[in-house]
């Protein structure tokens, strides 16, 4: 795939990459559809956070599921979906009482919580500068968009359904 | 509704969201948003919608103090004419704002006859940010840091944030479980998300466009690639 990469200092360019694949049963992979580039993401452009070389960048991504793990309970091929910069297990003391930004379990490099595209020390989860991302613990990393339409057409059955009960 | 709407749930809105709700903004404050890049844009809008009856923008950046008045209808500062833009703050807010949010961090414009980090190397970038912040916040209010500042700090005026009794909040805002309420709230256009958007550009464009970016070249204020 395409993908935005470290190249050194004052050098991110899009080179092929591998595609991500699934390795927990808690993954998913998306297709990015947007991807935002953040002041943050000038901390490794200016070689203040130094990943490897090739290592993908970014962590505002948006897309629409591709593949999930067979651990992966709420979501599946063609949702849409938004992805936080925060990786979360959703299921440590942290991720359970809204402080996800510290997650126990996601950085098995340090104490702080993982972050995509940060490097090592984050987690070492690559970013969603890219046209595919792999996403772990993805129920609960990630936003699904509500399908209005059908949710609207749910109602509007419902409705209809009352109606005809009524007459 | 477009992705443009929706993307900015994975960084910038709840971001920006948790920082004020963090810093305990009440009705009738006077907020200091520091930076007027994205997540100080929208931390404009959300220091509105909590009760603020004051929100100042602070950035040296022209194009994005206007981009602030256009759209957030704030009062702006640009330091780069205000050597001592903190005590001017403080002056001009009759003692200080309840609450100062650093949408900075270390990246910031190092001002003149400062040196760059240190010579120690232990210091990435400059922390003026934190040192205008504690100029410009009142006696008992608090500033909230959520540009990143991930290194050691020389020169932290500690005993300013403690004489005043000031608080410091900090850190990376936990966004997961607040995108479903924000979603709601661009649903029901309770803000617009998407009028920090200048550039769009392809996976190709990498390179030019970081560059742009970083330079605040071009008018630029957020930039996305659609891959």
């Amino acid at each position: 795939m395409k993908a935005v990469t470290f190249q050194g200092k004052k050098a991110m360019e899009a080179k092929e990459v591998e595609d991500p694949k699934i390795r927990e049963n808690t993954d998913m992979i998306i297709r990015i559809t947007a991807s935002g580039i953040c002041g943050s993401d000038l901390h490794l452009y200016h070689g203040g956070i130094v990943p490897e070389s090739d290592y993908v960048v970014g962590h505002e991504p948006m897309g629409i599921v591709e593949e999930v793990g067979s651990g992966v309970k709420n979501l599946k091929k063609g949702d849409r979906v938004v992805i936080p910069f925060n990786v979360g297990c959703g299921d440590c003391f942290f991720c359970n009482n809204q402080m996800e930004s510290q997650c126990d379990h996601s950085n098995p490099h340090g104490e702080p919580g993982s972050l995509f595209g940060f490097g090592s020390d984050f987690g070492n989860y690559p970013g969603g500068q890219a046209e595919y991302l792999r996403v772990p613990y993805a129920d609960f990393t990630s936003f699904k968009v509500p399908d209005l339409l059908k949710y609207r057409n749910q109602v509007n059955w419902k409705m209809s359904s009352c109606y005809s009960y009524l007459t | 509704m477009e992705d443009e709407q929706l993307l900015f749930l994975s960084d910038v809105i709840p971001t920006s969201y948790w920082s004020v709700e963090h810093s305990g903004v009440k009705k009738g404050d006077t907020v200091i948003v520091l930076g007027s890049g994205p997540i100080g844009l929208m931390t404009q809008k959300f220091a509105w919608l909590k009760g603020a009856t004051r929100v100042i923008a602070v950035d040296q950046v022209e194009h994005r103090l206007e981009h602030a008045r256009k759209t957030n209808n704030v009062e702006t500062y640009n330091f780069s004419n205000n050597e001592k833009v903190g005590e001017l703050l403080h002056e001009e807010t009759g003692g200080g704002a309840d609450v100062v949010i650093d949408c900075v961090g270390m990246d910031g414009a190092v001002p003149p006859n400062t040196s760059f980090g240190s010579k120690h190397n232990n210091q990435f970038g400059t922390i003026s940010p934190l040192i205008t912040a504690s100029q410009s916040v009142r006696k008992f209010g608090t500033v909230q840091v959520t540009g990143v500042y991930g290194t050691e700090a020389n020169n932290f005026p500690l005993g300013d944030f403690f004489t005043r009794n000031v608080s410091l909040k900090t850190g990376q805002a936990p966004v997961i479980h607040i995108m479903p309420k924000l979603y709601e709230m661009i649903e029901n256009k309770t803000f617009d998300p998407t009028d920090i958007i200048t550039h769009r550009a392809s996976l190709d464009d990498a390179a030019k466009v970081y560059d742009i970016f970083d330079k605040k070249e071009d008018g630029s204020i957020k930039v996305i690639f659609k891959p």
